[in-house]
């Protein structure tokens, strides 16, 4: 008896009905489609949460001539009779108005020393140090002309500066930086144009890695950071790391989210703004 | 535990890599390569019943799909992988329809290292009628159901299909050379699977 007798008597393979097919493989790209959304959002959401984390460097260090002062106690006018009420006002409104000042940013928050570089000019060291936390967020305060950024600090516009805060937007002219603020406890999304950002050893910088082909058409180099001291912590989708000493890292961002809405970048705004998946090259230098 | 040859750990890496990125050509492709393999093998594991075959195997994917990022491709295949996950799927449509196993080989003989059992064929005096017999369709099934998917295929097309081995090659996109040393491994690899679950059925001297 031979192989062929057997199977061609013995051997019924089963036939699946073709609607189960169908519909099985429908279900399964449905999944995968669910897949493919949960990750975009994850990266969204973290790729936010960065942001914020390097919007508050930036704006705490020497890009914007702004000054950083601990938040003023309540200022009671002075009330020297009816004839004084107007003189006090002004009092009042002086001394909670920060002085204008046309320097190179130079301010004192708590945390590791910042500066900001740029391709073709350096700013001045801060003078302090900027409180870097994972959890940080910003506060936008309706009506007011600072930013809290730390407990017990703010972030306040000088006259005369190159910056705009209105209605929770700070943006800083010459497409320098452009921050949304949308509420406290949601990651800050930002706009960076090609920097460079050093911060201090032992501060902690988290930056959000992502394989440079999700962003660039035609992929590009993987992003990278350069570390010439110090340390920072790495997290993306796919994995948590360290950076190394030494390597240069390049930090894709999307560019262009002056017209997100207050909600978190989503699906469907990627889809109807595909310019969004353009990256903006971001280098990031973790240093003294 | 069989070798895996270095190309289908990088066809199921990147297999694996497409399909935890949620991307449907690769999703298609899965279910493309994998469905008639896992369906022949839950279908003669589950009483023959198209019912709780579609069952199990639509089950089975769907984990799958779920849990590939828990797949790793030094340990085996994909399609190892695959028919694993199924298991336990099919123990419980079994528990619940109340099926006994007596048809049903311990599965760590089938699907881990079979060892000295063989038997030939061309030896075996198997009467006519017991060739029609359900009890041997049963175990022929079994036992192809039991095989890696291209071992069955390649089994079909020149057994049941008759194709020629020259035809065989086309249709696989392969040489002809390839296609007669697949082969041979297909005919012995079936050997030993129907000879112990033949055995096992009383259709054979164990």
């Amino acid at each position: 008896m031979d192989l062929r007798s057997l199977l061609q008597r013995a051997y019924e393979p089963p036939e699946p009905a073709a609607e189960f097919q169908t519909a099985l493989l429908t279900e399964l790209k449905a999944q995968a489609g669910t897949r493919r959304r949960a990750r975009r959002r994850m990266r969204l959401y973290a790729f936010g949460t960065v942001t914020a984390l390097a919007a508050s460097l930036l704006i705490a260090v020497a890009l914007i001539p702004l000054r950083v002062e601990p938040p003023a106690a309540p200022i009671l006018p002075v009330l020297l009779g009816a004839s004084n009420t107007g003189q006090a006002a002004i009092e009042a409104s002086q001394a909670t108005e920060p002085s204008p000042t046309t320097a190179p940013w130079q301010g004192k928050v708590e945390g590791a020393p910042v500066r900001v570089l740029y391709p073709d000019r350096e700013w001045a060291d801060a003078t302090g140090s900027l409180a870097v936390d994972k959890a940080l967020s910003l506060r936008a305060v309706q009506g007011q002309t600072g930013v809290e950024i730390a407990p017990g600090v703010r972030l306040v516009m000088d006259k005369g500066s190159n910056v705009d805060f209105d209605n929770g937007v700070l943006s800083v002219k010459n497409g320098l930086v452009s921050l949304r603020v949308f509420d406290r406890d949601r990651p800050v999304e930002m706009r960076l144009p090609l920097h460079t950002l050093l911060v201090a050893p032992g501060s902690w910088l988290g930056v959000d890695m992502k394989p440079a082909e999700n962003y660039a058409p035609g992929g590009s180099p993987a992003p990278e950071v350069t570390l010439l001291a110090g340390r920072a912590s790495v997290k993306d989708a796919q994995s948590q790391g360290t950076l190394l000493p030494g390597r240069v890292y390049e930090l894709h961002r999307y560019p262009n989210l002056e017209n997100l809405p207050a909600e978190r970048l989503g699906e469907d705004d990627l889809n109807r703004n595909p310019k969004w998946v353009q990256p903006t090259l971001v280098n990031f230098q973790i240093g003294k | 535990m069989r070798l895996v040859s270095d190309e289908v750990r990088r066809e199921d890496r990147e297999l694996r890599s497409g399909l935890l990125k949620g991307d449907e050509a690769e999703v298609e492709r899965f279910y493309d390569k994998y469905f008639a393999r896992l369906y022949r093998y839950v279908y003669y594991r589950v009483g023959r019943d198209h019912h709780n075959t579609e069952e199990v195997v639509h089950d089975t994917f769907l984990e799958a799909l779920e849990k590939i990022g828990r797949y790793d491709p030094d340990r085996g295949t994909i399609e190892a992988w695959l028919v694993t996950v199924s298991r336990n799927r099919i123990r419980s449509s079994n528990a619940l329809m109340g099926r006994a196993h007596a048809r049903e080989m311990s599965w760590s003989m089938l699907e881990g290292e079979l060892d000295t059992i063989f038997a030939d064929l061309d030896q075996v005096n198997l009467q006519e009628a017991a060739l029609e017999s359900e009890e041997l369709k049963h175990v022929v099934g079994l036992a192809m159901g039991s095989l890696p998917g291209e071992y069955s295929k390649l089994l079909e097309m020149k057994y049941v299909l008759d194709l020629s081995t020259r035809d065989m090659a086309r249709a696989l996109k392969k040489t002809e050379k390839s296609v007669e040393s697949k082969l041979t491994r297909a005919r012995a690899a079936f050997r030993q699977v129907f000879a112990t679950l033949a055995a096992d059925a009383g259709l054979l001297p164990a």
